[in-house]
């Protein structure tokens, strides 16, 4: 059934919100930011519309759905893309069966209509014209203009937004008065070691802990060396172990075989070099000391006072634990 | 008119507060001077008395007194108090009283001192003082209820104690406040907002028999290091400041709580711009509202009215970047009224301290507010000074490189000014044309519309661009000054995909991030691509005609580029001198503006780190930061 409403004589039909299932595991004080980021006190009070910044596949997308529905929301997601104009981005006029022209909302504007939530997915793929039409919705004015059906759109007092962004070069794009309406910045960073695990046993209960284990592994060493192999990697890479091994039962791959040319298929041949690369870095690194943290400001950071301080007799233990 | 509800007996009065905080050391001060004692009596035990009034008398500087405990296993027995203790079985412990001005207890000693009211210090003395807190509801409620409804609200909340050694401590409480009513004909008690019921239950109904003071150590004085005063006192050590500058300038310091952290903002603004100048971000009103309404909401969500000191920074991280972060993470840290006193300094960390002799002790806070948990957050610390000489006097002077993800940032920056700038070129190319054949690049409905009487159609026509683009000029400061920008270099490509670099910034020696790793920010460059091998054009005598360091780079560009159009991102566009230099070379110039892009994003891209050997880029991510 389509859903419609009318704004000032002009009939808009309405999109359908996001049913997709996004769980989000681990990395809580990310969520807890988000939901303060959409937290309104007043009526007068205003929410703030955040960027999730974070390389590919990290769950910039997912943290936004979760966020949706821990305040119980619906959701709509608006992929935007370089050629998105701002007409695609409000309202779009479509020929209809009647031949008559149908004034279409897009995500956001169903969203801003029905009190859900939106994420622009990719908000830095779009160009600056297509950015300057969302200014007045940015700020206290709350509505957009559609040049095309010829009508303001007020947004709902419930109506939250996100956008997600890539770090990368197409960011040069977004001026300063939108980048300013566009604030804070939530940078996602990659999962610990547990939540990992439990991310990927989320997406493939039916992985085998070896493999799950394997794969956690390297993906954290992956981190570790700062490169850019995202959970979103690990868990297409295990499905596709999981489905080799799958694949002929009479004489079945050896579990490490179909890992390994898993890796080689999903991320590449560098991918393999992953250890030796790591060695590497800790011949380098050597014993210096990498200053990293809050606590820094109080005490260096081979002080036994340091508040994250961990005494090497502590990761010994852990070593001999394993 | 104060309620009954706060009085224990006609003669006794209760000021239940949360210890460590401003708001209630603000409700103390209120209290005491509204109202007329004849006695302060304080929950501390008689062998602080001597210790924590000499201290008091040093205030503005902080102290902590310190009271050490026998070390475990020696001449004590198991308690199931002592099991529950979260401390180190190996570690000595030690009690201690924290002389900070927004300490609800140490507010009233200070009056009461300055009245030459009589002060008793009534807690029962413990060898080994086990420590409790309760999570208690934000203390800066009390700038919108009474002190009496604040109590109220809390009371039915407030659980019944069940340590043997706490229950003791309000017995003998409640004890003396009954041998201080012979002396006293007012008496006025601060104690925890957790405590009080009981006092008074105590005080009604004695224990049949009275726990007795145990043997203690005698207490020691020391100076906390200014470093880490935030591990010591209950508000920020900069918040703490401005209590004491109210009071000392005599200001309103009603709000302290909230303004002060909006002050904190602004001092930090001042020294972020300080240190860096036109490279520092747009720090604008509007972004530190946004901020603050951020600031308000973590907490909110956090259930907390004010912020600590994690959200603040984590925010400026998030609002500002790094390197504004750590302005506010070094502006919290610093309380101004540290000087030297005849007490030995000890450096704090959370529950432990670092005695003289070396030896690291567990602390218990005698004056507890609500518990704190550490939470970090990936920030980089400024490196000292002597950090700083000892990287730069290790500098290879014969070997330097770039940071790659910087490389590929402004690679990738280079080509879009340049597609920006082909665009322009295009643009200028556009006309229109009447409709003949073929609707080209589409149909000109301005033009159309211009000439619908005589009912021809008209189409747009783009052309492609004739000529290519090889050279990209950026100015990110003009006028440039040359001695802000002394580091000039022509760097050669790594590789096929990275640019011929002719480039004037400031001297990276100046600011070493790291071992190794130094940071400069540019003034201008100069991206020939595809890459080629140029003569060093700070040296090239071909060039010596040009007088600024612009004009070197412009006219370098026009020297080198092999193509016509060259493209100038500037925040202006050239004038007709550069234009006459250009048209002697046969070029153009093509200017994209410098604000047509992210300012924000622009000044990150302006940061460049030197690197001294390839080896320091296995590390160097470690220590670079985005501004």
């Amino acid at each position: 059934m389509i859903v419609s409403t009318e704004i000032d004589g002009t009939t808009l039909q309405l999109g359908r919100p996001d049913e997709s299932d996004g769980h989000w595991i681990g990395q809580e004080e990310i969520l807890k930011q988000l939901l303060a980021c959409w937290l309104v006190v007043d009526d007068a009070d205003l929410a703030l519309t955040p960027r999730l910044v974070g390389t590919p596949g990290i769950g910039k997308t997912t943290l936004g759905m979760s966020g949706a529905r821990v305040r119980k929301q619906d959701l709509y997601i608006y992929q935007c893309t370089a050629d998105t104009r701002p007409e695609d981005l409000l309202v779009t006029p479509v020929l209809a069966e009647s031949g008559k022209i149908a004034y279409h909302a897009s995500p956001l504007v169903t969203a801003m209509i029905r009190g859900g939530i939106c994420i622009l997915d990719e908000g830095n793929r779009m160009n600056e014209k297509s950015w300057a039409s969302l200014a007045p919705l940015l700020d206290h004015r709350r509505y957009v203009e559609s040049i095309v059906a010829g009508i303001t759109i007020h947004a709902h007092k419930d109506f939250r937004c996100a956008v997600t962004m890539n770090d990368d070069e197409s960011t040069f794009e977004i001026p300063d008065y939108i980048l300013s309406r566009l604030q804070p910045t939530l940078g996602l960073s990659f999962p610990s070691r547990e939540d990992e695990l439990a991310i990927l046993k989320y997406h493939l209960p039916f992985a085998e802990e070896e493999m799950l284990n394997l794969t956690v592994e390297f993906l954290q060493q992956a981190h570790e060396l700062k490169l850019d192999f995202s959970t979103r990697d690990g868990i297409n890479l295990l499905r596709y172990a999981v489905k080799r091994l799958a694949q002929d039962t009479d004489h079945p791959l050896s579990k490490d075989a179909a890992w390994r040319e898993s890796l080689e298929r999903c991320l590449g041949e560098e991918a393999l070099d992953l250890q030796s690369l790591a060695d590497r870095k800790s011949q380098t690194l050597g014993g210096t000391n990498v200053p990293m943290g809050l606590g820094d400001f109080f005490f260096n950071p081979g002080d036994p006072m340091h508040p994250d301080y961990q005494d090497d007799d502590d990761f010994d233990d852990d070593e001999d634990d394993t | 008119m104060p309620s009954d509800f706060l009085r224990i007996s006609p003669k006794i009065r209760v000021l239940p507060i949360i210890h460590g905080s401003g708001d209630c050391a603000l409700e103390v001060r209120r209290v005491m001077l509204s109202e007329q004692f004849d006695c302060l009596a304080v929950p501390l035990p008689s062998s602080f008395q001597c210790d924590v009034e000499a201290a008091i008398e040093y205030l503005p500087t902080v102290s902590l007194v310190v009271q050490r405990e026998s070390l475990p296993g020696y001449g004590t027995e198991w308690t199931p108090d002592a099991d529950d203790a979260a401390s180190d079985p190996d570690e000595p412990q030690a009690s201690y009283v924290p002389i900070d001005p927004c300490q609800g207890v140490i507010a009233g000693l200070r009056i009461a001192i300055q009245e030459h009211m009589h002060r008793a210090f009534i807690d029962l003395e413990t060898e080994e003082f086990f420590e409790t807190s309760t999570v208690l509801p934000d203390p800066y409620a009390l700038k919108q209820v009474p002190l009496e409804t604040f109590a109220a609200g809390i009371l039915p909340a407030i659980p019944r104690p069940r340590q043997e050694q706490v229950c003791d401590r309000i017995a003998a409480m409640g004890g003396c406040l009954r041998a201080l009513e012979g002396r006293f004909e007012s008496i006025l008690l601060i104690c925890s907002l957790v405590d009080w019921p009981w006092i008074r239950e105590a005080y009604t109904q004695p224990p049949e028999n009275p726990p007795e003071d145990d043997e203690v150590f005698e207490t020691d004085s020391y100076q906390a290091d200014p470093k880490t005063l935030a591990f010591m006192l209950g508000e920020l050590p900069f918040i703490t400041g401005l209590y004491e500058r109210a009071r000392a300038e005599l200001d309103d310091d009603e709000n302290l709580s909230i303004d002060g952290v909006k002050e904190l903002l602004l001092v930090s603004r001042k020294k972020y711009r300080k240190e860096f100048g036109n490279r520092a971000r747009p720090l604008t009103p509007y972004l530190f509202a946004q901020y603050l309404k951020y600031v308000r909401n973590l907490s909110l969500v956090e259930r907390r009215l004010t912020p600590d000191l994690y959200t603040l920074v984590i925010a400026a991280q998030q609002f500002a970047g790094d390197q504004f972060a750590m302005h506010v993470a070094e502006t919290a840290r610093d309380y101004p009224y540290q000087e030297n006193l005849p007490f030995e300094t000890i450096p704090l960390s959370i529950d432990r301290a670092r005695l003289p002799d070396g030896e690291i002790v567990g602390l218990k806070n005698r004056l507890p507010g609500s518990p704190v948990s550490w939470r970090t957050c990936e920030l980089q610390r400024r490196p000292d000074k002597a950090e700083q000489q000892r990287w730069e006097y290790r500098w290879d002077p014969y070997r330097q490189c770039s940071w790659p993800p910087e490389d590929v940032a402004i690679e990738n920056f280079r080509t879009h000014v340049k597609d920006q700038a082909n665009a322009i070129i295009g643009t200028d190319l556009a006309r229109s044309e009447k409709f003949n054949c073929s609707i080209m690049d589409g149909l000109d409905i301005r033009e159309t519309l211009r000439n619908w009487h005589t009912g021809d159609l008209y189409v747009k026509v783009i052309p492609p661009s004739r000529g290519g683009l090889d050279c990209v000029v950026m100015l990110f400061d003009s006028p440039a000054d040359p001695r802000d920008y002394p580091w000039r270099v022509t760097w050669m490509a790594e590789h096929h995909d990275e640019s011929t670099l002719a480039l004037f910034a400031t001297d990276y020696h100046r600011d070493m991030v790291g071992p190794g790793i130094g940071m400069a920010t540019y003034g201008g460059a100069m991206f020939l691509f595809p890459p080629r091998p140029v003569p060093d054009i700070w040296m090239d005598p071909r060039l010596d005609f040009t007088e600024t360091l612009e004009e070197r780079l412009v006219a370098a560009a026009c020297l080198h580029s092999n193509e016509r159009h060259i493209a100038l991102l500037s925040p202006l566009p050239p004038g007709p001198g550069w234009r006459r230099l250009a048209k002697k070379y046969r070029k153009r110039l093509v200017h994209v503006p410098l604000g047509r892009f992210s300012q924000s994003t622009v000044q990150q891209l302006r940061l460049v780190h030197v690197l001294n050997g390839q080896q320091v880029r296995s590390y160097a991510s470690h220590f670079i930061r985005k501004a």
